[in-house]
């Protein structure tokens, strides 16, 4: 607790809060835009943090990440456009309630809902991250890379479809990561004599490509399909029965949630999905669930924003990015040159607590401040996306230029915006090819350490219990769910065999 | 276009869809392995730059085949609209000029460019060619963008070398 208290002293300095603050009001503003939520935002909005330093730059990223989850929400609730897979289970009920005049008592208890999970998120956080710190101190090479190779099966295993689509897409991603000098000799690889290569392509250009500029390619295409209507918001004050309704399920979905967040591969999407499955069943109302029961926005989007404090623990603590999200913080915390993992918290311990007291204030901040301006939003929503996507654009190209002041970064801006929007077209999952493209570094300089450090690398896995385990747990996640399908098998098989 | 063309159109694209994923993959493949046997490969205990992406290479070339053989179910969202071939041309058409922009950039200097990106991004956006709307608005969002990033938050946009800069 020591330690969350001194977080709150660094995200509470008047500076910091100004970056707060900031981060919150643009990642809103993006998260609004209808179709782009908060991987863009964050994606977009990178080079804006580049000057600072590295704790009000984390601070001011995090701000984004929760300002474009509730921008999100709200377009989800007024216009059916969840801003990202964490809002879609939000559209259910939250337009339904829209739809019935109820828009602003959604948005208020969407709103209370993350403000609660969020603190319940910042104090687990503060309870749970030294005993994980201290065990993990004890990884070297070979742990961290049994831990980078379970984050990939997590991913695997919670990808959306095609299996075999997201394994190209980590390949895909793990190669483009080796482009530049290589890890341990300082060869140059795939550069094609370029020299801007030299360095490997960046984070920033590569996540605001794909996400950023790939999806506003995606509703350039869709100018003429998509129309929108957003409904009137109507009263923010929920009524007494929709708190007494709420109440239970936004500290259901509280728990749930950071449990899901802590998770690789969890997260928000996944926490605010089971959390309504979880909510259906709770219920004294189940055919209210998909009709506006305020119970289907209450608890997911306390579990969203808890899942979301949840995922910062595996990337704080153990430097392992569990989502898009967390992966993109981590590109970001590695342009600061602070390496997130067990050391982070005793060498950058400002940055640690600092990020997860501000998760605090930053969740203060929407709620104190995004709720009167409900009406700028909706207002902001009438601009057709037609002229709002020129100026996204040009945002994006100045940040990329910006970067290395060079014209060649936004050529590979608009590459990587190519990349994503034809990934898309083809129905590529683009998460994990991001996932992998920031994890490829450090799992390729792991595994060659590895390789160096064990002369029978099977002997030497069977000395690092830890390593060993944490890949049986792996490979547990993969067995399982086979199971399951062969037992589901076997039991239509019977039923049908009993017909 | 007539309907009954632009639906055959559609059909061709979604049954080609899922295999042209494929054959992108084992293309990007193929070449990762041609690149990767250019560098050193090392031993199994001292790995050279070329071993890991040889690996992956023929990981992505493998998968790639294995999604051509069996591409699977197409993966559409139920609501997701497609653009058609009109919208792939204003995507291509806005592509075309960021990329004409990145490569004027130093040349005409950042007003002058951006205005001329942004006349064609918002001309896009109505679907008219001469629009003087869109010239106000372009005129407008460059000059509000050079005043927020150039002069307040101080990023190094060029001047122009055209204009002696």
């Amino acid at each position: 607790m020591e330690g969350l208290l001194g977080g709150f002293i660094v995200a509470l300095k008047p500076m910091n809060l100004v970056f707060c603050f900031g981060g919150a009001l643009i990642g809103t503003l993006i998260g609004v835009l209808p179709g782009l939520g908060p991987t863009a935002a964050i994606a977009m909005l990178l080079p804006l943090t580049i000057g600072l330093d590295p704790v009000s730059a984390i601070i001011m990223i995090a701000g984004i990440y929760y300002g474009a989850s509730y921008g999100g929400s709200t377009t989800a609730i007024l216009v059916k456009i969840p801003g990202e897979a964490q809002s879609v289970v939000t559209c259910l009920d939250g337009y339904k309630m829209a739809q019935q005049g109820r828009a602003g008592s959604a948005i208020a208890i969407a709103a209370i809902g993350s403000f609660v999970a969020g603190t319940v998120g910042a104090l687990a956080i503060g309870l749970i991250s030294m005993p994980l710190v201290e065990f993990a101190i004890r990884f070297g090479p070979a742990e961290n890379l049994s831990l980078l190779l379970l984050g990939f099966i997590v991913i695997l295993v919670l990808a959306k479809g095609n299996v075999v689509k997201s394994l190209i897409m980590i390949a895909a991603g793990l190669l483009l990561s080796m482009v530049g000098q290589d890890v341990i000799t300082g060869q140059p690889r795939f550069t094609l004599g370029i020299p801007e290569l030299t360095d490997g392509f960046g984070v920033v250009v590569v996540a605001m490509g794909i996400f950023g500029l790939g999806e506003v390619f995606e509703n350039v295409e869709k100018f003429r399909t998509r129309s929108m209507q957003a409904v009137p918001v109507g009263s923010l004050m929920p009524t007494k029965e929709d708190w007494k309704r709420s109440a239970m399920p936004i500290a259901r979905g509280s728990v749930l949630g950071f449990l899901i967040g802590l998770l690789p591969g969890g997260g928000a999407t996944l926490a605010s999905f089971i959390s309504y499955g979880v909510e259906k069943k709770f219920t004294k109302h189940p055919e209210e669930f998909g009709n506006g029961a305020v119970e289907g926005v209450a608890g997911p989007e306390a579990a969203n924003n808890a899942g979301a404090a949840g995922s910062f623990i595996p990337l704080l603590a153990l430097g392992l990015p569990g989502n898009p999200v967390t992966a993109l913080l981590l590109g970001a915390l590695i342009v600061h040159n602070v390496t997130p993992g067990p050391l982070m918290i005793q060498e950058r311990p400002e940055i640690f607590w600092g990020v997860i007291a501000s998760m605090y204030v930053g969740n203060v901040m929407l709620v104190a401040l995004n709720l009167p301006l409900i009406g700028i939003w909706v207002q902001l929503l009438k601009v057709p996306y037609r002229a709002l996507y020129a100026a996204l654009i040009l945002f994006m190209i100045i940040g990329a230029y910006s970067l290395n002041n060079n014209p060649v970064e936004v050529l590979l801006l608009l590459l990587f915006g190519v990349l994503g929007y034809g990934l898309r077209k083809l129905r590529f999952d683009t998460a994990p090819l991001i996932l992998a493209f920031v994890l490829g570094g450090p799992i390729e300089f792991n595994l060659r350490q590895t390789m160096m450090l064990a002369r029978d690398p099977l002997d030497y896995l069977m000395g690092r219990p830890i390593a060993l385990t944490i890949l049986a747990f792996g490979l547990l996640l993969i067995v399982l769910p086979m199971f399951s399908k062969v037992r589901q098998k076997l039991m239509v098989a019977r039923a049908v065999n009993e017909l | 276009m007539s309907d009954s063309a632009s639906g055959r159109q559609n059909g061709l694209i979604d049954r080609l869809r899922p295999r042209l994923g494929a054959v992108v993959g084992i293309a990007c493949g193929l070449i990762g392995i041609v690149a990767s046997l250019q560098l050193p490969l090392g031993t199994s205990r001292l790995l050279g730059p070329g071993a890991v992406p040889l690996l992956l290479s023929l990981a992505m070339t493998g998968l790639s085949l294995a999604l051509f053989v069996k591409p699977g179910p197409d993966e559409a969202d139920a609501d997701e609209e497609d653009g058609g071939l009109h919208g792939a041309m204003m995507v291509a058409l806005v592509a075309l000029m960021i990329g004409a922009f990145a490569l004027l950039l130093t040349w005409l200097g950042f007003i002058v460019a951006g205005i001329a990106l942004m006349y064609g991004l918002y001309a896009v956006g109505e679907e008219r060619l001469v629009s003087a709307k869109a010239l106000l608005r372009a005129v407008l969002t460059a000059l509000a963008a050079y005043l927020l990033f150039v002069v307040a938050l101080s990023v190094n946009m060029p001047a122009g070398t055209l204009w002696g800069y």
